[in-house]
């Protein structure tokens, strides 16, 4: 009977929200979670600004976030057309779709770039979170990192599929 | 418990203290060090858990996080380095495990739900941590932690057990090192200990305690020696004082007893002891009681009553007290009442033996009253019980008879066996008269040979039949010594004690005077006294001499007469005569001594009679010169008392010098009988006197039958044959030769003879024929007044 139960339960659960948006919710609370072990050279302004590049991935999923507040600062979620308007955010997320529209150098230090393509890192991009055998993975360019003057904690490290640089 | 520590000596319990005290410290820092260092252990390994599980939990908080379940695992791989770990696992904020290290101690286990894990706690060998994961103030989940701490403890026991052994084993060494230093405390007081019971069961004061350290107690044993040193003094003076009051005590000579006053014998003297027992034993316990004679147990009882009563009054009692072996002796007891350290009351009893003191009083008594060859009652007794006698016939109007005995011809026996013939005679009678005298009746030996019997309630017949069969019991009685054999007799006379007698002088006058008037009528006869009676009118009168002849002696009654002695032999001699005395009585009658000589004699006045004789003739003789230039010998008469008398030689040699009287012209006359009577005295009576050149004649010579041996041994120089043979010599052919055997005799023996009672002429001649040297009688010449005495020269 309670096996029938919980059955009954999950199969509830799966239709309201499908594996794709399942995987989304969780990349978003890494988005946040990030914030936690990466440290900024200097946050300035009114907000810690989370700016999504191109087409929103997230949609709602993502929403919750700016209820949040990284050190001290309240998260707004930017949704950017274009990656120059890029330069007042704290982390850029690039959708893989919208990976065309990033560069892959050039943009100002201070800026954490999250992506979810499997070759972001080679684009010079800093984390990656790519879906590895149904589990999402989290992938960091710390060459990239260093150069745009962002600490890792190497607790972040520690749970990384991957560390190196553009070139490994 | 403290109980049976208290009973410990001195070694053990310091040994009890340093093990106690080290072993409590052992305990108690063990039990401390055990409890501080295993909650010690406890909170260092949850400490560590909890910093492990915190660390762990910290670096997985990235990994759940970004749900990296590998990172998460190898994070807990770090607890594997843990022995004592045995599952660690991470739960997500939904409680799901999210990773587990299992299969340290057991492989299979799985991590449990986080609501049954429970709290670690005290000394549980197990422990479970349980921490939540937070990250930035936010709960990740939880890591979870069980540890197995059985193998820690066991480790933390093995060590802490070496700890334990290390201090018990230093505990065990200064034990033993300090066994010695205990000696040094322990040993000295050990060995005060032991001298101290040796000296309190030994009681030998001169042991000494060992001195061992010159520590305080080195000082209390030198303190002790001295101590015991002082006492071993005191008790030696003691001992002394003791054996010295001991000996006081146990060697006076009287017995000394301490009694309780029901008479049980509580202590007693050796001497004491000695003297009622046999054994040493101290009598104790036994009864004084039982010693004491029976006859005296009311008066000690009386006088132990007396002694509680009065209690500070001394009392004497006289006593027998029956010894063990039999023998009564007589003690003379001091008792008092005393009291004991218990305040009991007690008697003290001191009894000096005097039984030979008393025998001796007894015997004295006996003496005093009894005659000392007879055994039988003396005359002072006699003459007591006479007065008992005339006071019992006064008041009870009982009558006696008062016997008075005088034996007849025990001269003889005297004279010729000795006083010891004389003297067996004696007590042999007074066997003799006991047999014949009731049981009631009296006997008495009152002189030599005189006895008296006092015979109660009885009338003057009765006595006169009684002293009938006596005087025939006598007379058939033979006493034989020495081969020979004699009879003597007996003359009794009788008086009666009635209501009406005199005094006790009068009664035995009575019974002497009937006694004298029986001997008056020929002897051997019993004569019964009757007032008026005349044949007792001389007798009583020889009685009344005594105070006569004492009067006459004060008052010059007496007269000296003289009787001529005429040599028969014609020859030129002086005048010779010997000296009479008469009594003059109130009348002027000159009376002659037959009358008063016997009662003289019998009543010892016969020497006092003598002196004055001997002075009145000798100042009658000084104060006529020319009658004493004419004299040629004066004889002067001595009784034999005279003889006796120690102060007579003095009193005659004092007389002579006073007198001057030459003493070759006096002759001294004793009597044969007087003379044997005690030889020894008249022969150095005589020599004594004839040394000084007087004269001695010999009075009655033959009259006393007795020996002629006698005669060698007087060295008189007369020898007066005895008148009774002189006047028959004419007719009497015995009488004769009597007289002629006596002075051939004489003559041999180289004296000369003279006769008496010569009352005629032919006598005379007859003398003269026979060669007898004088002659004296009334034949010749009266006695005449000293005054009238011539010179005579008859029948020439």
């Amino acid at each position: 009977m309670a096996n029938l139960l919980y059955a009954f339960i999950i199969m509830t659960l799966s239709m309201g929200v499908n594996a794709r948006d399942f995987g989304y919710k969780v990349k978003a609370d890494y988005l946040y979670n990030f914030t936690k072990f990466v440290t900024w050279p200097k946050l300035e302004g009114e907000s810690f600004n989370v700016c999504i590049l191109g087409s929103d991935p997230f949609g709602q999923l993502i929403s919750q976030i700016e209820q949040k507040t990284v050190a001290g600062y309240p998260v707004k979620l930017i949704r950017l057309v274009q990656f120059d308007a890029a330069k007042r955010c704290h982390m850029l997320y690039i959708a893989q779709s919208s990976e065309r529209l990033y560069p892959s150098s050039g943009y100002p230090e201070g800026i954490l770039t999250v992506g979810e393509s499997e070759y972001f890192i080679e684009q010079g991009g800093m984390f990656a979170l790519n879906r590895i055998d149904g589990t999402i993975r989290l992938k960091i360019n710390m060459d990239a990192c260093i150069e745009k003057k962002l600490t890792v904690s190497v607790k972040l490290l520690e749970v990384a599929e991957w560390i190196g640089g553009r070139d490994d | 418990m403290i109980d049976s520590i208290r009973g410990l000596s001195i070694k053990q319990k310091l040994q009890l203290i340093v093990f106690v005290s080290s072993f409590s410290a052992l305990m108690l820092a063990s039990f401390f060090i055990l409890v501080i260092d295993l909650t010690e252990f406890q909170q260092r390994m949850e400490t560590d858990l909890n910093t492990l599980a915190s660390m762990a939990g910290n670096r997985s908080a990235a990994a759940l996080m970004f749900d990296d379940k590998r990172t998460a695992k190898e994070n807990l791989l770090v607890f594997k380095q843990f022995d004592y770990v045995r599952q660690a696992c991470i739960y997500d904020k939904f409680g799901q495990v999210f990773a587990q290290l299992t299969g340290v101690g057991s492989p299979n286990s799985t991590c449990p739900e986080l609501s049954s894990v429970s709290e670690w706690e005290l000394f549980n060998k197990h422990i479970s941590i349980v921490k939540d994961i937070v990250f930035d103030r936010d709960v990740l989940g939880q890591i979870y932690i069980n540890s197995d701490l059985t193998e820690a403890y066991w480790r933390k026991y093995r060590y802490l057990g070496l700890i334990y052994l290390v201090l018990f084993g230093s505990s065990l060494l200064t034990f033993i090192l300090s066994t010695p230093l205990l000696k040094l405390i322990a040993l000295p007081v050990k060995e005060l200990y032991k001298t101290v019971q040796k000296i309190s069961t030994e009681g030998d004061y001169s042991l000494r305690a060992r001195k061992i350290n010159n520590d305080e107690l080195g000082v209390l044993v030198d303190s002790f020696n001295t101590m015991i040193s002082t006492v071993e003094k005191q008790h030696q003076a003691l001992v002394a004082a003791k054996n010295r009051y001991l000996i006081l005590y146990d060697d006076n000579p009287t017995m000394v007893f301490n009694v309780e006053p029901n008479g049980v014998i509580i202590s007693v003297n050796k001497f004491g002891a000695r003297q009622l027992s046999q054994s040493t034993n101290r009598l104790h316990g036994y009864s004084i009681f039982d010693f004491v004679h029976a006859d005296d147990l009311r008066l000690i009882k009386q006088q132990f009553e007396q002694c509680v009563e009065q209690v500070n009054k001394v009392h004497k009692l006289e006593i027998r007290m029956t010894c063990r072996d039999g023998r009564v002796i007589w003690v003379r007891g001091t008792a008092r009442l005393i009291t004991n350290e218990n305040r009991n009351m007690n008697i003290l009893l001191v009894c000096e033996d005097m039984t030979e003191t008393r025998n001796l009083t007894e015997k004295i008594a006996y003496q005093a009253c009894h005659d000392a060859l007879t055994g039988l009652l003396n005359r002072s007794e006699f003459d007591r019980q006479i007065k008992l006698a005339l006071e019992s016939a006064r008041n009870s109007r009982t009558e006696y008879a008062l016997c008075y005995l005088d034996l007849d011809q025990f001269k003889i026996v005297n004279d010729t066996c000795g006083h010891l013939a004389g003297d067996e005679l004696l007590k042999q009678l007074g066997l003799l008269l006991k047999r014949h005298i009731r049981q009631d009746d009296l006997l008495a030996r009152l002189g030599g040979d005189e006895f008296g019997i006092l015979m109660k309630g009885c009338l003057l017949p009765q006595a006169y039949k009684a002293c009938e069969k006596i005087r025939n019991a006598i007379q058939d009685f033979n006493f034989a010594w020495e081969d020979r054999t004699f009879t003597v007799g007996v003359s009794i006379g009788i008086a009666g004690i009635n209501s009406i007698s005199g005094n006790s002088i009068e009664s035995l006058k009575e019974a002497d005077a009937a006694c004298y008037a029986a001997k008056e009528k020929g002897r051997n006869r019993v004569h019964v006294f009757r007032p008026n009676d005349e044949e007792l009118a001389l007798r009583q009168g020889e009685m009344q001499w005594v105070t006569k002849i004492q009067e006459g002696l004060v008052h010059n009654k007496f007269c000296l007469f003289g009787q001529p002695i005429v040599p028969i032999a014609e020859n030129n001699e002086g005048l010779h005569f010997e000296t009479l005395v008469r009594y003059r009585n109130q009348k002027g009658h000159i009376i002659p001594p037959g009358a008063f000589l016997p009662a003289a004699e019998r009543y010892n006045i016969a020497a006092t009679l003598d002196r004055w004789v001997i002075a009145s003739m000798f100042e009658w003789l000084a104060k006529r010169p020319g009658f004493l230039e004419d004299l040629s010998l004066c004889s002067v008469n001595l009784s034999g008392v005279s003889l006796s008398d120690e102060s007579m030689l003095d009193f005659i040699s004092e007389t002579f010098s006073r007198w001057e009287i030459p003493t070759r012209k006096i002759c001294f006359e004793i009597t044969e009988t007087a003379a044997i009577a005690s030889l020894s005295n008249a022969n150095r009576f005589i020599k004594t006197l004839k040394d000084q050149g007087c004269f001695f004649s010999l009075d009655d010579f033959g009259s006393g039958l007795s020996s002629f041996a006698y005669l060698k041994n007087l060295p008189v120089d007369f020898l007066k044959i005895d008148g009774l043979f002189v006047k028959d010599i004419l007719d009497d052919q015995v009488d004769l030769a009597m007289v002629k055997s006596i002075n051939e005799v004489g003559h041999v023996m180289d004296k000369k003879t003279i006769a008496e009672f010569v009352e005629n002429e032919q006598i005379f001649n007859l003398l003269k024929e026979l060669g007898v040297d004088y002659a004296q009688g009334y034949g010749l010449s009266k006695p005449l007044p000293l005054s009238e005495l011539r010179l005579i020269r008859p029948f020439f």
